[in-house]
């Protein structure tokens, strides 16, 4: 008998113990600082649905990135804006989740008046833009001329307006 | 009978002159036979003689036409070039010294002590050193460079130039992955008059042709010589056909040997010699004689040979290469290097000797060649390219814009995505998985075949293409055309469907894994099962995909319809028609590996849609610019519910169906995929995505039996060990701004308290998470009740 109360008690202290343990947070993490945007309120593996610490909300914007645009700008200036365009999917091949790059292909394809392009690519380069409103609201006006180009007067006065809202 | 000859002569009767006629005739037998006939045997020889010049000259000028045509048309029939990617070095790349010693491989660049020319690196292990070739671009030429290359944790860490100067990108050249030749199997890589190594003339002349720009098209002193040499010996020995000869018989001949064809041989060296200068004879010489047999690949001219036997561009070899390559023309079989080494060796140093002796090259040089071994390159490839399901795929999407006689015939230069290190890490985890499935689970040996693509997530580009077991060889290539059933591969696609109504389904909504039997036209009735053969009653959506229960969706998907999983599928690329029934939902749909791909891509990409491409550019043989096959995106599906869909496929990897992944790569890469399974385990596939990759792959058998294997016991191992070969990227998926997160109770299904032991947070589309709250509220009290609650229950 003694064994079991033991036992029972044993069972109590642990699970109460179990129980009353603080929440803790990772150190230095601050909700909304959370690399992966979850604000940070992540306890322990098997409570986070979302996987941690994945996305960099932020380009990386390496070395060879900047040196392809370089190249990117000086085709575009020697009007050779086929060759700027290799060069911007070049920089996408090594960081293809740089909304900066993308954004940047959607303005060459307005150039090239590809408007249809030129408005997804703008519309690829929103959904990685994480929050970054100027890059938004330049993407926003990208589109605006491009739906213009394409004729579509009403489309073109929404994004014109979504435009001016991330501003 | 005899009406027919009184009827003839009657007219002449009638005429009067049937009685001259005669007398005419025996008045000019009477001057003496010799005389008459003499002057009938002079006509009947001179029209003999018009007749036969008329008949020669015909000929001649056939022969003239057919060595026109000839000339010139195979003067330009350059098959197009195929190109892989070009490899990118810069600071950070995810490139390990290993597999850089790869790429020198195939580029055909040779490991020395310390590069001084191009094409040659030396490295000391974590530091290579190497001398680049320069390379034309679609975009510009890439200067050949010297680089100074550091890594660190097998990547590369930094580079400089030889002063020391830091360089931020270099691209490599890129690797020639084979060429598109005609239908008759000839295949070869031109080389203008202006880049023929001298030597190799000198050595070509010597050897072959001594009076080549003296004579006009045939040798009769060489000839005598010739025939002289073999009446002495009794057999033949020698030859004394000129380089244009050998032409002739290259270009329009056959094998055959007789007199006749010997004849003709030297008529039509007279046509050449009389049309062309020695330059253009020499340069046709050059690119069109035979020099081997790869499978059924004729291998013609000095260029492709020289890539063939040596993996290198022709510039570059040296003497005794270059006399071992004049030395085969004799006999490309006999002297073989590769089949025949000992007599190859034998030949070539033959063939210095020779050099030596007409003073070509001096003694030192003799010695020193006549002691380096053949230096042979391993073959790369089988019959049919190094990689026949690519360069297959490859073809097929130029066929859409090129006529095929453009493709065999205008040189081409077709830059693709192929990425040689991705293909051949993929093509080599797939001997050695199947073999070892075949082991494990006691199949029949040989039997298990299989398919797989891998994409660049974001980007749709195609870096590898396995075709079968034997990726060598061409043949079927089931990466594109084996339709299977898919199975649950398609179940995503009916989750997806439902997250797009977040009004009335989420991740946590619950959902019926319970029987359900459904009616057809014909009165039979279908009654899926789950792989358990259990019914799971009310389960979460997310748990129902990530264990992949039968029942849970079929019930779902026969809420939403029939249609709107159609529809999403023909959004999300498919293009093949899919027949209506509702074995659909369980995957009763048969697509190739590449059309699977496709899909999964869109789900990688944030519902954005890039076309798979094989192709990046199409340039002319003189570097114009043809082509572009640029990076497009469409968007498919709204991001929200693809990302809650994407958070779903990680928990299928993490604890659902696919967590054997685990044994190959590591948790915290958090990749994304789905297991398929078919009816008596007829098809095993596996489709997921890392970070920078997408990838699909098919195991099951070609005569459809069962292969006895389910999704993760066969088509997700060979997956694993070939993403693990590639040092896959983690998958982090950017929440788009539709999305919010929500703590939830798991049991309940309802919002719960942060501070509850058992919340979890899940993904919601904004505004359709549950509002009402779970029992479990926020105090430390309210989570010990909530442990209460449960253990009491």
């Amino acid at each position: 008998m003694n064994t079991i109360r033991y036992l029972v008690l044993w069972s109590i202290i642990l699970l109460v113990g179990g129980c009353s343990t603080p929440v803790q947070r990772p150190p230095g993490s601050e909700p909304g600082s959370h690399p992966d945007g979850t604000g940070g309120r992540v306890r322990n593996e098997s409570n986070v649905y979302e996987p941690r610490g994945l996305v960099r909300s932020q380009p990386e914007y390496s070395t060879p990135v900047i040196a392809l645009m370089d190249v990117a700008a000086r085709q575009e200036k020697q009007n050779d804006l086929a060759a700027a365009v290799s060069s911007v999917e070049r920089a996408l091949r090594i960081e293809p989740r740089n909304a900066f790059l993308w954004s940047r292909l959607a303005d060459l394809r307005l150039k090239q008046k590809q408007f249809p392009l030129a408005i997804q690519l703008a519309s690829k380069s929103n959904s990685l833009a994480a929050g970054d409103a100027s890059l938004v609201s330049k993407n926003w006006a990208l589109t605006a001329k491009a739906q213009r180009g394409a004729g579509n007067t009403s489309a073109a006065e929404a994004a014109e307006r979504k435009a001016r809202n991330y501003r | 009978m005899t009406r027919t000859p009184k009827k003839n002569r009657a007219p002449a009767r009638k005429t009067g002159g049937s009685k001259k006629a005669p007398k005419k005739k025996k008045r000019s037998t009477a001057r003496g036979p010799q005389g008459r006939g003499g002057s009938r045997w002079a006509s009947r020889l001179i029209a003999l003689i018009l007749l036969f010049g008329a008949i020669g000259v015909l000929y001649l000028l056939f022969l003239d036409h057919k060595v026109k045509a000839g000339f010139e048309g195979k003067r330009h029939a350059v098959p197009a070039q195929v190109y892989g990617r070009s490899l990118e070095l810069y600071g950070g790349a995810d490139v390990s010294p290993d597999r850089l010693e790869y790429e020198f491989k195939r580029l055909g660049y040779r490991k020395v002590h310390h590069p001084k020319l191009p094409a040659a690196w030396s490295r000391d292990r974590n530091h290579i050193i190497v001398r680049t070739r320069p390379f034309d671009f679609w975009d510009g030429r890439e200067p050949g460079r010297y680089l100074n290359l550091h890594f660190q944790r097998g990547r590369l860490q930094s580079m400089e130039d030889e002063r020391g100067k830091s360089l931020p990108l270099v691209r490599l050249e890129t690797p020639k992955i084979g060429s598109i030749y005609p239908s008759h199997n000839e295949d070869r890589v031109p080389i203008p008059r202006s880049e023929l190594p001298e030597p190799l003339l000198a050595i070509l002349m010597t050897i072959e042709d001594r009076t080549f720009y003296a004579h006009y098209g045939v040798d009769l002193k060489a000839i005598l010589r010739a025939t002289w040499a073999n009446i002495r010996a009794g057999s033949i020995v020698q030859g004394g056909s000129t380089l244009t000869q050998q032409l002739a018989k290259n270009l329009y001949l056959t094998r055959e040997r007789s007199f006749w064809r010997k004849a003709t041989e030297a008529l039509m060296a007279l046509i050449i010699e009389r049309r062309y200068t020695k330059d253009e004879i020499l340069t046709a010489y050059v690119n069109e004689i035979y020099l081997g047999q790869d499978g059924n690949r004729a291998i013609h001219g000095f260029g492709l040979a020289s890539h063939f036997y040596f993996n290198r561009p022709l510039q570059e070899l040296d003497l005794p290469k270059l006399a071992l390559l004049v030395g085969m023309i004799r006999g490309p079989s006999l002297y073989n290097p590769r089949r025949n080494p000992q007599r190859a060796l034998e030949r070539r140093n033959k063939v210095l000797d020779i050099l030596y002796r007409q003073e070509v090259i001096n003694e030192t040089q003799k010695d020193l060649a006549s002691r380096t071994p053949l230096g042979i390159t391993q073959r790369v490839s089988k019959s049919g390219g190094g990689h026949p399901a690519f360069i297959d795929l490859v073809r097929r999407q130029l066929q859409r814009d090129y006529r095929p006689e453009d493709l065999t015939s205008e040189g081409l230069r077709v830059f693709t995505t192929l990425d040689p290190w991705s293909q051949q890490q993929a093509e080599s985890a797939f001997v050695r998985r199947l073999k070892t499935l075949e082991k494990k689970h006691r199949l029949p040996i040989g039997k298990l075949e299989g398919a797989a693509i891998i994409a660049g997530s974001e980007t749709g580009e195609i870096l590898a293409v396995v075709g079968g077991r034997k990726a060598g060889y061409a043949g079927f290539n089931r990466a594109l055309d084996a339709h299977r059933p898919i199975g649950s591969l398609v179940k995503p696609v009916v989750y997806l469907a439902a997250l797009m109504h977040p009004n009335r389904y989420t991740l946590v909504t619950r959902i019926d894994d319970k029987p359900i039997k459904i009616g057809g036209r014909d009165g039979s009735v279908w009654k899926p099962k789950n792989f358990d053969l259990k019914a799971h009653g009310k389960v979460p959506l997310h748990q129902a995909l990530s264990k992949s229960y039968n029942l849970a969706t079929v019930n779902l998907g026969m809420d939403l319809g029939l249609a709107q999983v159609m529809g999403l599928l023909e959004s999300l690329g498919v293009s093949r028609p899919v027949k209506a029934i509702p074995a659909l939902l369980l995957g009763a749909v048969s697509l190739s590996p590449l059309e699977v791909t496709q899909f999964y891509q869109a789900f990688a990409a944030g519902g954005f849609l890039s076309p798979l491409r094989s192709i990046r550019e199409v340039q002319a043989a003189d570097g114009t610019r043809l082509q572009r096959y640029p990076l497009t995106v469409t968007q498919a599906v709204p991001a929200g519910p693809v990302y809650l869909l994407g958070r779903n496929l990680q928990e299928v990897v993490r604890s659902g169906t696919g967590r054997g992944l685990s044994s190959f790569l590591g948790r915290e890469l958090s990749i994304a995929g789905k297991t398929g399974t078919t009816n008596d385990m007829r098809d095993s596939w596996f489709a997921g995505f890392s970070g920078n990759k997408v990838a699909v792959v098919w195991v099951g058998r070609d005569d459809n039996k069962p292969a006895g294997l389910t999704g993760a016991q066969g088509a997700l191992q060979v997956w694993g060990d070939m993403m693990r070969r590639l040092d896959p990227a983690p998958l982090g998926l950017p929440r788009p701004d539709s999305v919010e997160t929500v703590w939830i109770d798991p049991t309940s299904g309802l919002r719960a308290d942060p501070q509850c032991k058992e919340a979890r947070e899940y993904p919601f589309i904004k505004g359709s998470a549950p509002s009402l709250q779970s029992s479990c509220t926020s105090s430390k009290e309210g989570s010990l009740r909530n442990l209460f609650r449960s253990f009491f229950e």
